[in-house]
């Protein structure tokens, strides 16, 4: 039986579920690395935020891949997610650290990395394994993204005054806020989940990947809204 | 095996989550496209005011031009007519040339104030061809400056209410006081096109202008004030040594 993390969060499945989840896996893997050809054909639009948002997606695209391997390989991948999740928070983070102007924002920014980390760091210590997947750490990051995203997407909408379907950090913030916000109850509660049943855990893991392919899905067509150096709010 | 509940539970929880998180998308869309439309009101009432005010500054300017030209027509008129009459008594049947290079000069004084108050009387303007006004014009200039003002005019007259044509011909003097003043010009062309919009053009063969420069800024802004007042556009052409191209013209 293969146990295999997704992107974001992990995934378990076993003969029944396997084919469906991996067909999803690799739908999300494709969406991303659409979102990665959205980005790149950008190029000429770059921004401050589109880099950090860049390297995520790459990172992203990375890490996607290398847990396909994984799971043909049959090894536990949470090892790659624990070091994943504090690179994506910190990526996401600074991109939205990109968007705030003033000092008081720019402290609640970085003010917001502590809990985060400290919730990694006690996850680790805690269990003292680094192949048990850092759920609570996932969640806090997830809340701090949902809350910092959320208020950026308010500030947006604010200020942006042409229709938002055409406002390309609509779309990359809502994509965040959707994703961060939904995805909480399933990762953490995926542990509990798993040590009752493997199968409905990894059903249940599909929601996650749904929403991670909203979310990138949102993220690319942000990204191809970026035109003529127009990004205005 | 799983407790049912606990996935029901999980399911529900997550769906309730997305449809809160989609009401707040949802609520800030909803919001940004009516402040949207109220921006828009504004912007549309704020037009309406700009129009209302460029209305009331052209009566209030044809009302004073109006006033102007009456007083000329009644006072200065009536006061050089007389003089006129009275320089006839004095010097009778006598034939002297200062006296007559006199009542020459009074005849064009006369002539010109006539025509003066004829052109700032906008009740005049509501007959008036404004094509005729503009060839009268030009002949009267080249008669007195000797410079060759050629008028050509194309397409048939439209409708134009008095004001507008009063405000158009006030830019074509405007337009060619300057090309007479300032451009040194051999040789200066006007005409007007009827179709498919209205344009008015001056153009001269004289030294030119740098357009951005901060001398020509003043008579320019002037010029696109008025043609703003009627809601018209004013396009430029010029450069040093290149002579100057101007059109006014419907949007």
């Amino acid at each position: 039986m293969g146990r295999l993390h997704g992107e974001g969060g992990e995934r378990w499945y076993t003969s029944a579920s396997s084919r469906n989840t991996i067909e999803l896996h690799r739908l999300l893997l494709l969406i991303m690395i659409g979102s990665g050809a959205c980005w790149a054909l950008r190029a000429r639009e770059r921004r401050d935020w589109t880099s950090w948002l860049g390297a995520q997606l790459l990172l992203a695209i990375l890490v996607q891949i290398s847990a396909e391997l994984y799971l043909l390989g049959h090894g536990n991948n949470h090892a790659l997610f624990n070091v994943y999740v504090p690179m994506e928070f910190g990526l996401l983070l600074a991109m939205s650290y990109t968007f705030m102007h003033s000092r008081r924002e720019r402290m609640v920014v970085l003010c917001a990395a502590w809990p985060f980390a400290l919730a990694y760091l006690w996850e680790l210590l805690h269990y003292g394994t680094f192949d048990r997947f850092v759920s609570t750490s996932f969640i806090c990051g997830g809340f701090t993204l949902v809350a910092i995203y959320a208020y950026l997407l308010v500030r947006a909408v604010d200020r942006s005054s042409r229709p938002l379907s055409r406002t390309p950090v609509f779309w990359v913030f809502a994509g965040m806020v959707v994703y961060f916000a939904a995805s909480a109850p399933i990762v953490g509660l995926l542990h509990y989940l798993n040590g009752l049943d493997k199968e409905v855990a990894a059903s249940l893991f599909v929601i996650n990947q749904v929403l991670a392919m909203v979310r990138y899905v949102a993220v690319g067509t942000g990204l191809c809204l970026l035109v003529n150096g127009d990004d205005r709010w | 095996m799983v407790n049912m509940n606990v996935v029901i539970v999980l399911v529900v929880v997550t769906l309730v989550i997305l449809l809160l998180v989609g009401l707040f998308v949802l609520l800030l869309v909803m919001g940004h496209n009516r402040r949207n439309r109220h921006r828009a009101e504004l912007a549309e009432v704020a037009v309406q005011h700009a129009e209302e005010v460029r209305q009331v500054e052209q009566e209030v300017l044809a009302q004073t031009m109006a006033e102007v030209g009456r007083d000329l027509h009644d006072n200065i008129g009536q006061l050089l007519t007389a003089t006129r009459m009275g320089l006839n008594r004095i010097i009778g049947q006598r034939e002297e040339p200062h006296a007559t290079e006199v009542k020459a000069t009074l005849d064009r004084t006369i002539a010109e104030v006539r025509r003066l108050s004829r052109t700032l009387n906008t009740d005049r303007w509501s007959e008036q061809d404004l094509g005729q006004a503009i060839a009268a014009e030009c002949e009267r200039v080249h008669h007195t400056t000797g410079l060759p003002v050629l008028f050509e005019r194309t397409g048939v007259a439209s409708f134009q209410s008095a004001d507008r044509k009063l405000v158009l011909y006030r830019i074509f003097q405007e337009l060619l006081n300057n090309a007479l003043k300032h451009a040194g010009a051999s040789r200066i062309d006007v005409s007007l096109e009827h179709a498919p919009v209205l344009r008015l053009t001056v153009s001269d063969d004289g030294k030119g202008f740098t357009p951005a420069s901060s001398t020509s800024g003043q008579g320019l802004a002037n010029i696109h004030r008025r043609a703003a007042l009627i809601g018209y556009h004013c396009d430029l052409v010029s450069g040093p040594g290149q002579g100057t191209r101007i059109s006014i013209h419907e949007p």
